[in-house]
Order: structure tokens, then sequence, then C-alpha cells
């Protein structure tokens, strides 16, 4: 037997608790020839010895254990304040497993709002247009740009065309409905065009669902009262009312002599509330002396699929809703086509997220 | 589970619990010490045992966790250090002894992790059979074997430089080459 082989029965019978190789003869007669390996089998009779020696006799006295019940609960009740609110929500956790999975879906749903980008339209402004306007002589943009600047407005921009029915004049980058009135109100008195039109500035962003939700959430309907007659009134806001998607509203101005107006203002518009398309009525009733405005809700939801369903199948529909959603940016959706006891489609739309751990 | 529930579970393994920290330790002040530590802690985590079946290995493999955690401490390095100064136990050639059984595995224990330590007690003291420590250390048997194997050898080359620098020793001062038993000096 070499060396190599006696160190290797060694370390075989450290792992074995009865250490059977130690006693081989063949190993006992290298151990006399080799001090080296004698040595190491030697420290390893010594620790076997000790073990052996440790582990008999009698034990040291074990602790009663009301004495020690005494001491422990004595500590805990002495250090239960210092539970950290990490090891109680460890515990909360340990027990309930399906939070973990259900805080997992909150955080992806939360940065899905959060952090993923869509393209959405908002109305960054107003412009007030004026178009195919008979005259003899352009009025120069400067001209209109100084009366825009007179009335506050420095940032107006002002364009001038020229076509075959006559001059188109266009000044845009204003803030408010109230600034594009009043750019309304100096176009028609500089260029004594009949028809002047406010309308809103739209374009396209990109954000995240919360800050289109936060963007979208309420629409303001300014009401100027000054310097305007009552039919004025009543066109600015049937236009306003118009642009936040209320089909043909009825308003009706009354300005007495004290100077105090009146208003009554009703409409409704289709909306897309998540479960369907549906109707939302206003009715408001305003007075005062001063300017006024009031709110009304943004349209909400996902954005109308508007399909033609007659003559089609369901399998036509849900393409051409995937289609229209995609178109939108909206991709991944589930879209179920539904027939209803009464004959009518449902378009169901799921979008899911995924939990990612 | 309530505190009572946990005193029910702890009151049959108390003995077992208890001796076992102090082996793991070394000595019974540390290892009672270690003993409440590992309860104070049991306690507050009582809450996260599903299967009270499970509480024996569990309290263990606490037990462990926070011997572990101890030996990172420097408190605990300082003071495991100062076994250094029992090195002399290892040169005792038959230690039929108990208390000097244990200061030599005491102190040949130190070149060994915290891991292996408990593994090696469980083992030696505690008359865990091979299949028990691999399914509470989740290894397979094999790899118990190995590591045990390691941790052994490990104490054994550490004794064999003992002896190496005793013979020379006993060489210098009296010619013999032979380590005699009660004729240890310190290093």
């Amino acid at each position: 037997m070499d060396c190599k082989k006696a160190m290797q029965q060694l370390n075989d019978a450290d792992g074995r608790p009865s250490r059977p190789n130690r006693h081989d003869p063949e190993l006992a007669r290298h151990l006399e020839a080799c001090p080296a390996c004698a040595r190491a089998a030697r420290a390893a009779k010594i620790i076997d010895g000790a073990f052996k020696a440790a582990a008999s006799g009698p034990e040291e006295p074990v602790t009663p254990f009301a004495v020690l019940r005494s001491r422990i609960e004595q500590k805990t009740a002495k250090n239960q304040k210092e539970f950290s609110l990490m090891e109680k929500a460890q515990n909360i956790f340990s027990m309930r497993p399906k939070l973990y999975a259900g805080l997992g879906v909150a955080v992806a749903v939360f940065l899905f709002l959060t952090l993923v980008p869509f393209s959405y339209t908002i109305t960054t402004g107003f412009e007030a247009v004026a178009q195919n306007v008979q005259q003899s002589q352009m009025i120069s943009a400067e001209r209109l740009v100084g009366a825009m600047n007179t009335l506050g407005y420095e940032n107006a921009s002002v364009k001038l065309t020229r076509s075959a029915e006559g001059y188109n004049y266009r000044i845009g980058n204003l803030p408010d409905w109230t600034a594009g009135r009043q750019a309304a109100a100096v176009l028609a008195a500089l260029t004594g065009a009949p028809d002047v039109q406010i309308v809103p500035t739209r374009e396209e962003v990109s954000g995240s669902l919360y800050a289109r939700a936060t963007d979208d959430r309420v629409r303001i309907i300014e009401i100027s009262t000054s310097g305007g007659t009552e039919e004025e009134i009543e066109r600015d806001i049937a236009a306003q009312l118009t642009a936040a998607g209320f089909m043909s509203p009825q308003v009706d101005v009354t300005i007495s002599a004290d100077g105090i107006t009146q208003i009554s203002l009703s409409g409704e518009r289709s909306i897309n509330d998540g479960n369907g398309q549906g109707e939302e009525v206003i009715e408001i009733n305003l007075k005062g002396t001063d300017d006024m405005s009031f709110e009304v809700p943004s349209m909400a939801g996902l954005p109308a699929l508007d399909i033609n369903t007659e003559g089609k199948t369901d399998a036509q529909i849900k393409a051409e809703a995937e289609a229209k959603l995609a178109a939108q940016g909206i991709t991944g959706a589930i879209v179920e086509i539904e027939t209803r006891p009464d004959g009518q489609k449902a378009i169901k739309v799921t979008r899911e997220v995924e939990e990612i751990r | 589970m309530n505190n009572d529930r946990f005193w029910t579970l702890l009151e049959p393994i108390h003995g077992q619990a208890e001796g076992f920290c102090r082996r793991l330790a070394g000595n019974r002040d540390d290892g009672d010490d270690l003993y409440q530590d590992a309860l104070l802690v049991a306690m507050r985590k009582i809450g996260q045992l599903r299967d009270e079946t499970a509480f024996h290995p569990w309290l263990f493999k606490l037990i462990i966790n926070r011997f572990r955690n101890r030996t990172r401490e420097a408190w605990w390095r300082h003071r495991a250090g100062l076994t250094a100064g029992l090195l002399e136990a290892v040169l005792i050639d038959d230690p039929r002894d108990k208390n000097e059984a244990r200061r030599l595995l005491d102190a040949a224990m130190t070149v060994l992790g915290a891991k292996d330590k408990a593994m090696l007690v469980l083992c030696e003291f505690e008359q865990w059979t091979i299949a028990e420590l691999a399914e509470f250390f989740d290894k397979p048997e094999g790899t118990i074997k190995a590591r045990l194997s390691r941790a052994r050898s490990k104490m054994r080359r550490f004794l064999e430089g003992h002896l190496v620098k005793h013979e020379r020793h006993n060489q210098l001062s009296e010619g013999d080459y032979g380590l005699q038993k009660g004729n240890a000096t310190a290093e």
C-alpha cells in the first residue's frame, strides 16, 4: 500500500461513523513503515477518541423547562415593542402566500399604468379660423399679431393664405377657449368675416395610461359673458359642448336689463363606460354677472369601436375589432363576440397583464 | 399559533435542543446564550411554521442559523479566538476524560465553518444517521458523507500540524520522538 491509498482509506473512514477501514491489516503495515501516514492515523485516532469520550458520561444538567420559559417570556415582553414592521409583514405573507401573487399583480398593473407609454391625443390650445374672406386687400399679419399682443396673447401665431375663393386667416397658439373667442372677435372686426370658427388644436402625445386619465379627466367649458350678445354666447357654448361630444346641445342664454346672465343648457352624448355603449345627459342652469365655467367629464374608457356587424360572422367582427384596436396602439387584447338573446352582438374586449416573477 | 402551543411543542425536545446548543457553542454558558437567543427568534417566527410536525427540524435549523450569524460577528470571533489558548488540549494523546476531550474538540473544530460543525455535532453527539442528516440539510446522502469526511479531515490536519510541532519540541528537549501523556507544553 502506498501513502496515497493509505490517506484515501483514512479519508473514506472519516465519512463513516463506524470507521471500518482504520483496522485494515494492510493499512497497519503501511503505518508502521511511514511516519507521516502514522501521524495522520494517530491524529484521526485522537479525534475518534475525543468524540467518543465527549459523547459518553453524564451530561450537564438541563435547565428546568419552567425556568427557561419564565426567562424567555420576560425577555419577549421586553422586546415586544422592538418587533419590526418587516417581520410582521413577513409573518402575514408567509401565512397567506396568495398575497405575494396579488402584490405582484398590483405592482405589475401599477408599472403598466405609469410606465408603459401609449399614444393619444389631447387638446393643447385653440385656433380662430376665418376662411374664404372676400376683401379688397388682405389684413397684414403684423396687424393681427399686434392686436393679439394688445389683448395679452404674446405667443399667438398668425397664418395667412390666399385661395381662389378669398383670403384665409388662422390665429393659433391660443391657450384656452376665451382666447379663441377673443381672437375670433379680432378677426371678425378687422376682416369683416361673417363666420369665424374656433377650433381646438389636437396633438398626439405619448404617455402612460395614468397620464392619459389625468389629462382627460374633465373638460372645462368656459363661458365669457362680457361683450357678447345672447346669440353669440349661445353659439360659443354649443360649439364647446359639441367639441366635448354632446350632439345637438340646446343652449338658452338670457341677459337681463340689470346685467345678470341666465344660462340653461342640455345635451346628450354617447359614451363607452367599459360595459358597452351608453348615453350621458347633462342639464345645467347658471346665473351670474361675470364669466362662468363648468366641468363635464371627459369621454372615458376604451376608445369606442365603431363596427357595423350587419351581415358579418363572429370571426369577421372579431378580426375587425382586433384590427381597430391594433390601429389605436392596443395589442394583446382578447376579443370575444357574444350573441345576446335579443339577437344583439356584444363585443367583449379583455386585456390581461402577465405577472413576471 | 399562540405562545402556549409553542411551549407545548418545545417541551419534549427541550433537553435535546439545549444540549445541541451547548455542544455547538463549545461550552455551557455560550450554548445557553445561543439557545435563548434562538428561542426568542423562534417565538417571533413561529407564525411562519405551517406544519407543527416539522417543529423539531425547524427549530434546529433556526439554531444553526443563529449560530452561523454569531460566528460572523466580531465579538464571537474574538471570543472563539480565545480558545486558541486551549491548543495544548490537542496534545492529549488519549482523551478519556470528558472535559479534556471537549477541550480538544473545541480547539480542533475552530477550523470548521458553522454548518460543517453543526453537521458533525449532529452526527457524532446526537447520533443522527446519514439519511436523517441528508433530509435535514436537504442534500444527497453522498454529499453529506463527503462533507463529514472533509470536516474530519480538516480537524485531523489541524491536529497533525500540532503533533509535528510537538514532536520537534520533544526531539529538541528530550531527544525523544514519542509523545508522552502529561508531558505536553503549550505552543
